[in-house]
């Protein structure tokens, strides 16, 4: 008869190591970039943790530098290759998503330090004429724009800072985290309970979430018109404008998109929420989906499904 | 300890005022935690066995306990054999407060449910109850504190951290209302609480978005004035690792 010493105690042997397997360790932070809060959740020590961060500042701070409004730089790699996203969602969204409305928004002055106001019908049309990314000539040494152009680059370019980061922590090895700069969001690996990561979507009009998103390996952005905005006489003038009226678009509260890439997120939530038929544009992207709300505050899923769960 | 002692014995206590508000209906935001008040020289006889038979009843979820300071945390945790004693950082179930009330009284224990108080002496408790009766008055009391529904909902807030440029300067409590004020780059910001909620009501920011921000109440809930680098965070369990928008 055998034994059953040995296996009682190679079993105990495992609870005890499991016991005493140190826990994984998790480094929550928060930093201020893109004026905007910067959540960062890794799991590494403290130790790694002070160079990733170093990292990532690093990568935000020249994304704000080169993508700043009406940057000067129309020429380094870094703005070519996220003019070449830009130039692609322009094309598949209708114009919904464009880059050249910088003469626009600062018409209405939705720039920092600018003091926000409704201008005449005149004025607007006259900022048309300076918008749409045709217009745009690319040369081997760079983009030539006409002048009083002006490109800004707000709906794409935390996205693609956030999907640069995140890039650079899972070559450095850091399997499980998510970055969200101020809700443009990567997330992969597991969450600290082993789980998809649990992504609160805001509500857009009152404290609180909208809907959970249970994902992970994805991305994810939202656009509303609660982020920047201005009332005149109970009328909201957000900073979403619609390239082809001059106007903030309407329609919507807001538009959080889920995907594979935060850059291709971020300009989508755009022109989702700029155009009136989103579904149709999804149909370009089979790979993303949408939670829109609109401006009666009807909630609606576009394009491909993920584990979503709405709350209060 | 009936209704009548309860009242006359522990409203002196500070650390009963959310729960006096409760029962007065006064508190708007409902987010009383269930508690039990266990008056006793030696809370590590009788504590575990009362924690153990609200576990069996479900009212508290899991054996999680927060001893807080407690000054008989370990005599504690050594009598709660199977429970897991966790920091306030971790996901908590019950929390235990210790108060030395002003005077003696009769030793006892009440539990309180939804702002009700709950007669418990009946069953396996009577025998408890008269035992610790015979015992000598003290001021010694004990209370476990755990989530009730709307808390576990993540629906209420206690407390919430205030940084500046990244750097904690305060925490407030949201159970009490208040005016604070803080210093910015681009002048004061007033913070005020009311009513368990948050809100910055005046800044000297140039686009008053913190301003428009509706008030923070609930745990994750988040006010940034990004000029003055400033933030407030509601602190608690959320139903969230993080959020967007």
């Amino acid at each position: 008869m055998k034994q059953p010493f040995p296996a009682a105690a190679v079993l105990s042997a495992l609870v005890l190591a499991s016991a005493c397997a140190p826990k994984e360790p998790w480094q929550a932070r928060t930093l201020i970039f893109f004026d905007t809060v910067c959540d960062v959740n890794l799991s590494c020590s403290e130790l790694e943790y002070i160079e990733a961060e170093q990292e990532i500042s690093r990568i935000f701070e020249t994304v704000e530098a080169l993508f700043a409004p009406r940057a000067a730089d129309a020429s380094s790699p870094l703005v070519l290759r996220l003019y070449g996203r830009a130039q692609e969602t322009y094309r598949r969204s209708g114009g919904a998503f464009d880059i050249t409305i910088a003469p626009v928004m600062e018409l209405w002055g939705m720039y920092n330090g600018q003091r926000r106001r409704i201008p005449n019908p005149e004025e607007i049309r006259s900022a048309l004429t300076l918008v749409g990314m045709e217009k745009i000539v690319q040369k081997p040494d760079g983009l030539r724009l006409a002048p009083g152009m002006g490109l800004d680059w707000g709906g794409i370019a935390k996205g693609f800072g956030v999907d640069l980061a995140a890039q650079a922590m899972i070559e450095r090895g850091i399997e499980k985290g998510f970055i969200n700069a101020g809700g443009d969001l990567y997330c992969w690996g597991t969450n600290p309970e082993g789980r998809p990561w649990r992504i609160g979507v805001r509500h857009p009009r009152r404290q609180g979430y909208l809907a959970v998103l249970n994902i992970a390996n994805l991305g994810t952005a939202t656009s509303g018109d609660y982020q920047r905005y201005f009332e005149v006489d109970g009328v909201r003038y957000h900073h979403i404008f619609d390239p082809k009226t001059g106007y903030p678009a309407r329609g919507k509260q807001s538009v959080t998109v889920i995907g594979p890439e935060t850059t291709v997120c971020d300009a989508l939530s755009t022109a989702l929420f700029v155009s009136q038929r989103p579904e149709d544009i999804l149909k370009a992207y089979p790979e993303y989906g949408a939670i829109c709300v609109s401006e009666a505050g009807k909630i609606t899923l576009a394009g491909k499904k993920f584990n979503v769960s709405f709350g209060r | 300890m009936d209704r009548r002692d309860f009242i006359k014995g522990v409203v002196a206590s500070s650390a009963l005022a959310p729960l006096l508000l409760s029962l007065r209906g006064e508190d708007k935001a409902g987010d009383t935690a269930d508690a039990l008040y266990l008056l006793s020289e030696t809370p590590q006889a009788c504590l575990p066995r009362l924690l153990e038979d609200l576990y069996g009843q479900g009212i508290i979820r899991a054996r999680h306990i927060d001893l807080g300071r407690h000054p008989w945390a370990e005599d504690l945790a050594a009598a709660l054999g199977s429970w897991k004693v966790v920091s306030r950082s971790e996901r908590t179930d019950v929390v235990l407060r210790f108060e030395s009330l002003l005077e003696a009284h009769r030793p006892s224990f009440t539990l309180v449910r939804n702002g009700r108080l709950v007669d418990w002496r009946k069953d396996n408790w009577l025998e408890l109850w008269q035992r610790m009766g015979a015992d000598e008055r003290t001021r010694r009391l004990t209370i476990a504190s755990f989530s009730n529904r709307r808390e576990a909902a993540g629906l209420t807030g206690e407390a919430a951290v205030i940084s500046i440029g990244g750097r904690i300067i305060d925490r407030i409590s949201l159970k009490e209302n208040g005016l604070r004020i803080y210093p910015g780059r681009t002048g004061r910001l007033y913070v005020r609480v009311k009513r368990g909620a948050l809100r910055v009501e005046e800044a000297g920011c140039r686009h008053q978005i913190c301003v428009m921000t509706p008030a923070a109440s609930r745990p994750g809930d988040r006010i940034l004035c990004a000029p003055n680098r400033f933030l407030a965070e509601v602190e608690g369990r959320r139903a969230w690792d993080t959020m967007i928008g």
